[in-house]
């Protein structure tokens, strides 16, 4: 029997097994395997494993995915000690939902480069220092310097 | 499986085996699968799965290693594998390899279905074997690439665990584009 057609004869068992009986191979059994899948996703899909499960939820959470989302079309690669200083801001995720996000939900075409890593870094400082001194003066304001993101823009 | 099994264009397999005798000895390694499956395969082959890299270079490689984790059928797809990607060709170099090598992966994959993929990933990561475990993992992740949710639970038969509140926060989170 050739090997497709195994697949093919597999492929049909399985969904009569999925009827009656939970399969074989649960990914969520195998944490390793999905942490490597995870990690190549792209920014919308990883956003919309994270709404699978709780555990998959978990996983997204893990920031060293983002960090590598991040990075991904970058060249040459930052420094890692560049990594314990987004994370004394407060991560790669919240690093790509605040700056990364919004640009690219709007450009999604947009090649992510150095220029625009290094322009999303300086806006998450910008934030950063906005909570920490703006939101200690006036209360629980929020930062506005970057609500421009959130604003609907006639972008061409 | 022997080593004697050449691919279909005879000179670029001539040139990688010639690499491989250059800079490896001619030494075989036995492999048995859990299942009690024998694969003969060349050191140089061998030599991708860094687990068993590294007990050859601690002289602990006996003439036959048992791979107790892994079933003889993946098993065997892993070897093959790993025998077309011997030696790696330079994008820069050599584009046409590269490219040939590109297709030869696709076709691989096309006839596995998701759960052979998932086993095939285990035993990589086992093996320790960077190569496959990369390519496997980025064909499932393209396959879920732009699904929503929903699909994704389906293809995996993942229950949706969350309270409606729960899952009504975790969407608004990660809600990819703002509605003004």
């Amino acid at each position: 029997m050739s090997g497709k057609r195994i697949s093919m004869v597999e492929k049909s068992n399985n969904k009569r097994q999925r009827v009656n009986q939970v399969p074989k191979f649960s990914i969520n059994d195998h944490h390793d395997v999905l942490v490597e899948i995870l990690r190549r996703l792209d920014g919308p899909s990883l956003c919309s494993a994270a709404c699978v499960c709780r555990l998959w939820s978990a996983v997204a959470r893990n920031d060293s995915i983002w960090e590598e989302l991040c990075f991904r079309q970058v060249s040459p690669r930052p420094s890692l000690s560049l990594r314990s200083v987004v994370s004394a801001l407060g991560g790669y995720r919240c690093l790509y939902f605040l700056c990364i996000r919004p640009v690219l939900a709007r450009l999604p075409k947009l090649r992510w480069t150095r220029d625009q890593l290094q322009l999303s870094l300086s806006l998450y400082c910008v934030h950063y220092y906005e909570r920490l001194y703006v939101g200690a003066w006036l209360g629980d304001a929020p930062p506005s310097s970057l609500m421009f993101l959130r604003k609907p823009v006639n972008v061409v | 499986m022997s080593s004697s099994k050449k691919s279909s264009d005879g000179k670029s397999s001539e040139i990688e085996e010639a690499v491989a005798s250059l800079t490896m000895p001619f030494n075989k390694i036995l492999l048995t699968s859990s299942d009690g499956e024998s694969f003969e395969i060349d050191e140089a082959v061998a030599r991708k799965f860094q687990i068993i890299a590294h007990m050859i270079e601690d002289d602990c490689a006996g003439k036959a290693i048992p791979i107790d984790n892994v079933t003889g059928d993946i098993l065997s797809k892993i070897i093959e594998y790993a025998k077309k990607h011997v030696v790696e060709p330079d994008e820069d170099e050599d584009e046409e390899a590269k490219k040939k090598l590109d297709s030869w992966d696709a076709k691989f994959v096309e006839k596995l279905d998701l759960e052979t993929i998932f086993k095939i990933i285990l035993a990589a990561n086992y093996l320790n074997f960077e190569g496959l475990l990369g390519f496997a993992s980025q064909t499932v992740a393209d396959y879920i690439k732009d699904k929503t949710p929903e699909e994704v639970r389906e293809i995996f038969n993942i229950e949706n665990d969350f309270t409606p509140e729960e899952e009504e926060a975790i969407r608004k989170e990660n809600a990819w584009t703002f509605n003004g």
